[in-house]
């Protein structure tokens, strides 16, 4: 039997065992039950502001560049690593988008580009993570910076003027009254849950962030998975920063702003555990719901930005420290 | 000997700093290494020494404090709401408080936080990120609900001391910050406490098993780290007489680098507070450098995300630099 072979059927065999642990309905479940809590309290407290049509709407617009960025973010920590760069490469993307865009170069390829350079920013961090065993965090911290610099430099002020408004028909145009960026977050969700449920890749990503060591002697292309996670990641950063700019129409540093923050709460929020190897792209979306339903609901109650931050802040910390409560419960 | 001290991770580090200070002397015409230079770098970098070295605690044992400038923007916006005479601005009903109290009120308020963030650490076993993720907002969000995000101004004037005098000619806070080092060098490498520091991050599993409460080390670093930035903040504080929300920014991310530049692994268990305190100087060096030099703050920050990436670089290439030279 080659190589090959024997790797498939090992991935294949991975992926059997990985289903009922991958995907552990009842807890997505209970994130589900979460949410339309979530979304009922915030509907009598407002009453019924927050389910009118225009503002699900809203919510879910204001949710797609955090969920499509989330996704790659889900996909590096379920590898045991973690992403802090992505407002350094959403800004970079942007600014080199922007700037293309205004000289002007056709959008068919500017956009494309935009979501290039962020690929290829996220490949970088991955070859460093993988190939010089370094941890994520510091590399990523690292890269933030460069990104964020870089960003600035390309323009020289860290923003972009006059960007044309033909690409408004992607980040403000609509399909069947559903906003473009929504149709994108939702696709990103699926092909997401698609690649991590349904194929070997997916099942090594989850392999390797179990127990690296293990994935490795079973024959585990180790390295080469660290890499295409944050390659991935990077691209999904890159279709993040094209819906931003699209969708208003500007790009400056500050639409960027606590990227990585916002992406980690939905992510640990989602169910995904930062020691890698557990949680599911279902958790991921309903994470990344439940911040876009909190911040939507305390914005129309009228509470201020302070108050929005301390309650995402305990939200945070509460849905992370139930998990770990209910798991050391459980042994 | 030569080899043996280059083969010194603390020495090697010396050097490149020392490179460095001629390096950006020779560019600029002596400005990093004028005394004044020299001061001005050590009282830039002196905020960030403070917190690397509560940063250094935390990661030692295998953990991350990111929530350092939710907590320092926290401890200076209550500590300057104490002290400021503004009657409209002032939370304890009045009258300024006397700088002891309000140094007092500080120091509190961050080993407050720090024990919330170790707490919830050691005993809720919630990932260290994910906690002071949490209470880095929490920070923020309370700061700009006490401050009504004003900036705070007309400070008792005395609090000045902390940060605006000097002990024979030295900045107070760089006489501080050295004091600090000098006290956690002590700490870290000569009690028992400092080895279960080293015993926690490097195996918490078996440092459990001979005997070292694991939950208690864990909880008292926080505290530390929260400490520490309560004396940052309070120098900062004392230096602006003043608090607003931009006063600390980006301190997590420079007490981290300094940390890693330092040679402290962020694993844990790893690392010394002489190497902590070098990497503080490298960054703080190669920070007015660029800016003597006229680079902006954006191939600063490049530049500064480049050495975090190269230096931890360092410790992968590290065990084969070590085989040469000893075959050698």
């Amino acid at each position: 039997m080659t190589m090959g072979a024997k790797r498939e059927e090992i991935a294949s065999a991975h992926a059997r065992n990985a289903t009922p642990r991958g995907l552990p309905a009842s807890e997505d479940a209970l994130r589900c039950l979460v949410l339309i809590a979530l979304i009922v309290g915030f509907a009598f407290a407002t009453r019924g502001a927050t389910i009118s049509g225009a503002n699900i709407a809203n919510v879910l617009l204001q949710s797609a560049i955090t969920g499509i960025a989330a996704c790659g973010q889900a996909l590096v920590v379920l590898t045991a690593g973690l992403d802090l760069s992505v407002s350094g490469v959403v800004a970079l993307s942007m600014m080199i988008g922007g700037s293309l865009i205004t000289i002007p170069v056709s959008p068919f390829i500017a956009l494309p580009a935009m979501i290039l350079v962020a690929a290829a920013f996220g490949f970088v961090n991955g070859f460093i993570v993988a190939r010089f065993r370094l941890p994520a965090l510091v590399v990523t911290l690292g890269s933030w910076q460069i990104g964020n610099g870089l960003a600035y430099q390309v323009t020289g002020k860290g923003f972009v003027d006059h960007i044309p408004l033909n690409i408004a028909a992607i980040g403000q145009g609509q399909i069947l009254a559903i906003p473009i960026p929504v149709i994108v977050f939702f696709a990103v969700v699926a092909l997401s849950y698609f690649l991590l449920h349904r194929t070997p890749f997916g099942a090594e990503v989850y392999a390797v962030g179990g127990n690296p060591k293990a994935a490795f002697i079973s024959g585990v292309p180790v390295q080469r998975v660290r890499i295409l996670v944050f390659a991935i990641a990077g691209l999904l950063y890159g279709v993040g920063a094209v819906i931003s700019m699209s969708s208003y129409l500007s790009a400056t540093m500050a639409q960027t702003t606590g990227l990585e923050l916002s992406t980690i709460s939905a992510v640990a929020i989602g169910g995904v555990s930062l020691a890698g190897g557990k949680g599911t792209m279902i958790g991921v979306l309903f994470g990344t719901l439940i911040i876009g339903v909190v911040d939507n609901g305390l914005s129309i109650m009228g509470v201020g930005p302070a108050y929005q931050a301390i309650a995402k802040g305990a939200i945070i910390i509460a849905a992370v420290g139930l998990d770990s409560l209910r798991r050391s419960s459980r042994q | 000997m030569i080899g043996r001290l280059l083969r010194n991770d603390d020495v090697l580090r010396l050097i490149v700093l020392v490179a460095l200070v001629i390096i950006f002397g020779l560019l600029t015409n002596g400005v990093t290494y004028s005394a004044l230079g020299l001061r001005n770098i050590l009282q830039q970098s002196a905020i960030v020494g403070i917190a690397a070295i509560g940063q250094a605690f935390v990661i030692l044992t295998g953990a991350i404090d990111v929530s350092l400038y939710g907590t320092g923007m926290l401890v200076s916006v209550v500590g300057a709401s104490a002290l400021t005479s503004r009657f409209d601005l002032n939370l304890f009903g009045g009258d300024p408080s006397s700088i002891w109290t309000g140094a007092g009120i500080m120091l509190a308020v961050g080993a407050m936080i720090g024990a919330v963030n170790g707490a919830l650490v050691a005993w809720a076993r919630i990932p260290s990120l994910v906690v002071t993720l949490g209470v880095w907002q929490i920070g923020v969000g309370l700061a700009q609900l006490i401050g009504g995000g004003y900036t705070i101004t007309d400070l008792t004037p005395d609090f000045g001391v902390f940060g605006q005098s000097s002990i024979a000619g030295v900045p107070i806070p760089i006489v501080e910050m050295l004091v600090l080092f000098l006290l956690a060098a002590y700490v870290l490498h000569h009690t028992s406490f400092g080895r279960s520091i080293y015993a926690v991050g490097g195996n918490a599993a078996s440092a459990y098993l001979s005997g070292i409460k694991v939950q208690r080390i864990q909880f008292a670093v926080f505290v530390i780290s929260g400490i520490m930035v309560s004396l940052a903040a309070i120098s900062i504080t004392s230096r602006m007489m003043a608090a607003s929300a931009r006063t600390l920014t980006g301190l997590q991310i420079d007490s981290v680098a300094a940390v890693t530049v330092g040679g402290v692994s962020i694993f844990g268990g790893k690392g010394t507070i002489l190497g902590v305190l070098i990497g503080t100087l490298i960054l703080a060096v190669i920070d007015s450098g660029l800016g003597a030099i006229g680079a902006t703050t954006a191939v600063q920050n490049t530049v500064k995300g480049a050495i975090i990436i190269v230096a931890a670089s360092i410790e992968y290439f590290r065990p084969r630099l070590r085989l040469k030279t000893t075959a050698a």
